[in-house]
């Protein structure tokens, strides 16, 4: 990632990105010694139930003994959290990562005198170049660096607030004397592409997006000022308060909605459908029942609760799409709903993540086949 | 199987130590404390072939460390080859009720619980992570279903140990889910299992740990105001693992975190400093300390720290993250920085167990 120019130097520029440190994680193989010794039905024997507990307690340590000089903590654990692997240690970034418009680019610079001699009046120049511009970001010209000293080393960190998209490079200079006592010139380019980190579509005159990633280290955007069509406003909105968390496979669930008018003049009645797209693809979840859900007036700036009855017919992540309400007086239908991914599951497990899952079915008699 | 030998007097106190539960069990362990994985794997090889397993569960303990080593090693093929080689988990085979002679009175499964896990666990090692997931939820419903039984039967020994080793499997789930930034799953199951249990300080802080990861910094302090309280408070309702020094540091290291993410890092180095005086081995304190030293433009400090951490106390600073980052800081202050990197790979060697990671120095 750096260019250096030819010829000897006696420094050196070595540079990292600061960016965040993060929590190191790693589930381990670190086991309790009872799921070790025993059988895992042994305490159903009423005599190991009362003998073992006691010659157990003296193998699970329960506090740390820093004159334990073994490397029990490694497959014992201590705390039962310690299955996690997650301890708080905190980890250096291992690479430079990617680093997005909005973001504070932040690196720890050393120069190091890598040679046998002094050296002296180091001038060390930071700055960043983009397409558009150079920006300094450290310069000790007014107060050079009177030595370094053989293997001795200047640290320092910079911070930019990146603006700009595209290439950029890092750009560190040394001016210094020599252990001859010449004048040498050392450059290093460290190069590193800005990326935009979100693609805005907005509706309104400019949107503000701040966020948080890696241990809350912010970034913010502002988009420019959109000169687009006003908003309009829509007559009626429909949208959904509550699905349940948990969706079984061919069992009814109740998705709760709400209808509000935004007008000032009574509407409706209204009909409630999930329509057919322009593909006819088959639905996967589908109305438990009538396939229209009949709805009756709203008055002005009024609202109304209910719940459409729904039934799953397929297994893993699914859509519930394009919710659709019509007005049956004026015959008009609205924009669909924005389709809603849910995860389906089988009845028979209490499995609690649903996203991004392969499920595979197995047989669940009194028997679990654990290569089934 | 040879023939089972003779069972051994009811009078005799079958759990007087741990050579009782299994043939040299002792020995086993101590190689396990000792990070001696390689010398465990010659002494079950040793043990099958001089034929000095005589009974069922023997041989399951020691297949279970035999596991457990390869697994350490790293070598989860085998380790995973070895667990198929006993085809199905709840065969009579390994039931205590189907060698009656051996194990008078005694019904259920023999096999160590260990097992189960680690079958769950290393298709995720070997980069099959869903089906490492699915081995998990399986294996919590069973547990679970276990629980249920023994509540049943009213076995409370039984219970307690299952609750444990529900508890268990939930925390693997995390840390599993953890890894994959799957962050809303985590936080839901870390939150049923404060909500469920008794309160834990190191729960909730893992909790605030979490929060902290995704950027939400106002429930991090929230979470870690909970913990100071239930130290102030003097909750220690004694199923709860701290020590006092280690529920202050646990305190302490909090507050260096919230330092930490605001950049102040002259206040994050002094709580850690005061963790480190109660507890000279809180490695925790120790390497985060390093990190901020580093981050305040401080490297030689920082791999002070560090270097002099796995000089005074090797068995706890020797942890692969910990080399990490000393050798981050190395690749930063040296030019040449193979040489001292090699150094420290051969001190690693001499001293480390076996199952220690050496491709962490990147020599």
């Amino acid at each position: 990632m750096s260019t250096t120019q030819q010829g000897t130097h006696s420094l050196a520029f070595r540079v990292m990105r600061l960016c965040k440190p993060s929590f190191h994680v790693e589930p381990p193989f670190r086991i309790d010694p009872t799921d070790l010794f025993v059988g895992e039905d042994i305490f159903d024997d009423p005599l190991a139930a009362s003998n073992l507990p006691p010659l157990l307690s003296s193998h699970v340590s329960k506090s740390t003994d820093s004159s334990d000089l073994t490397y029990g903590d490694r497959f014992l654990l201590h705390h039962p959290s310690d299955a996690m692997g997650f301890s708080g240690l905190l980890v250096l970034p291992q690479s430079f990562g990617a680093i997005y418009l909005g973001e504070t680019f932040c690196s720890y610079i050393s120069i190091n005198n890598s040679s046998n001699f002094e050296v002296r009046d180091v001038i060390i120049k930071a700055e960043i170049q983009t397409e558009r511009q150079r920006i300094l970001l450290l310069d000790t010209s007014k107060s050079p660096v009177e030595s370094i000293r053989a293997g001795g080393r200047y640290d320092f960190i910079v911070e930019h607030d990146v603006k700009e998209l595209g290439a950029h490079t890092l750009v560190c200079t040394a001016l210094y004397y020599d252990g001859d006592g010449d004048r040498k010139y050392l450059p290093q380019f460290f190069k590193f592409v800005v990326a935009n980190p979100l693609s805005v579509r907005t509706k309104v005159r400019t949107v503000k997006i701040t966020w948080r990633t890696n241990l809350g280290e912010p970034g913010r955007l502002q988009t420019q000022q959109i000169l687009g069509t006003p908003i309009t406003r829509k007559e009626i909105e429909l949208q959904i308060l509550e699905i349940p968390s948990r969706i079984n496979l061919d069992r009814p669930f109740l998705v709760h909605l709400n209808l509000t008018n935004h007008t000032d003049r009574k509407l409706g009645p209204f009909e409630v459908c999930l329509s057919q797209n322009s593909a006819h693809e088959e639905k996967t979840v589908m109305i438990n029942g009538l396939q229209t859900m009949a709805l009756s007036q709203v008055e002005a700036f009024g609202s109304t609760d209910f719940h459409l009855n729904l039934i799953a017919t397929k297994l893993g992540v699914q859509r519930i799409s394009r919710i659709t309400v019509s007005d049956k007086r004026e015959k008009k239908s609205y924009d669909p709903l924005p389709d809603v991914e849910v995860g389906i599951i089988f009845a028979g497990f209490n499995i609690q993540y649903m996203f991004s899952c392969h499920l595979k079915l197995v047989n669940i008699s009194s028997h679990m086949y654990i290569n089934g | 199987m040879d023939e089972p030998s003779p069972t051994a007097d009811p009078l005799t106190n079958q759990f007087g130590s741990l050579n009782d539960l299994a043939h040299e069990l002792a020995s086993l362990q101590d190689l396990a404390t000792r990070g001696s994985w390689r010398s465990i794997l010659d002494k079950v090889s040793r043990a099958r072939s001089l034929n000095l397993l005589s009974n069922p569960h023997d041989h399951l303990i020691y297949l279970s460390y035999n596991v457990l080593a390869l697994s350490k090693l790293r070598r989860f093929t085998d380790a995973s080859n070895e667990l198929d080689s006993l085809h199905d988990f709840n065969s009579h085979h390994y039931k205590y009720e189907t060698y009656p002679q051996l194990y008078p009175s005694r019904s259920g499964s023999m096999v160590p619980f260990s097992l189960r896990f680690i079958h769950a666990q290393l298709p995720i090692k070997l980069g099959n992570r869903q089906e490492g997931l699915d081995r998990f939820y399986l294996l919590l419903n069973f547990v679970r279903q276990r629980i249920k039984e023994k509540e049943s039967n009213s076995l409370q020994e039984s219970v307690k140990i299952w609750k444990k080793r529900e508890n268990f499997v939930l925390n693997c789930l995390i840390g599993h889910h953890l890894g994959a930034k799957e962050f809303n799953v985590c936080l839901d199951l870390i939150k049923d299992l404060i909500n469920h249990d008794y309160l834990d300080p190191v729960l909730i802080s893992k909790l605030g740990y979490i929060q902290m990861q995704i950027g939400d910094l106002e429930g991090a302090k929230g979470s870690f105001n909970r913990v100071e309280t239930m130290l102030n408070e003097g909750k220690d309702d004694g199923s709860s693992f701290l020590g006092e020094v280690e529920f202050r540091n646990l305190v302490n290291r909090n507050k260096a975190l919230v330092y930490l993410v605001g950049k102040d890092y002259v206040s994050a180095v002094r709580e850690y400093e005061e963790c480190i005086e109660r507890d000279h081995a809180d490695i925790v304190a120790i390497n985060n300390k390093a990190l901020c030293l580093m981050y305040s433009r401080d490297l030689s400090d920082s791999i002070k720290v560090l270097e002099n951490a796995l000089e005074r106390v090797p068995t706890v600073a020797l942890n692969e993250t910990l080399v990490i980052n000393l050798c981050s800081m190395y690749e930063l202050a040296y030019v040449n920085h193979s040489e001292i990197k090699r150094t420290l790979s051969n001190w690693i060697a001499r001293v480390a167990p076996d199952d220690f990671d050496a491709s962490c120095t990147r020599v």
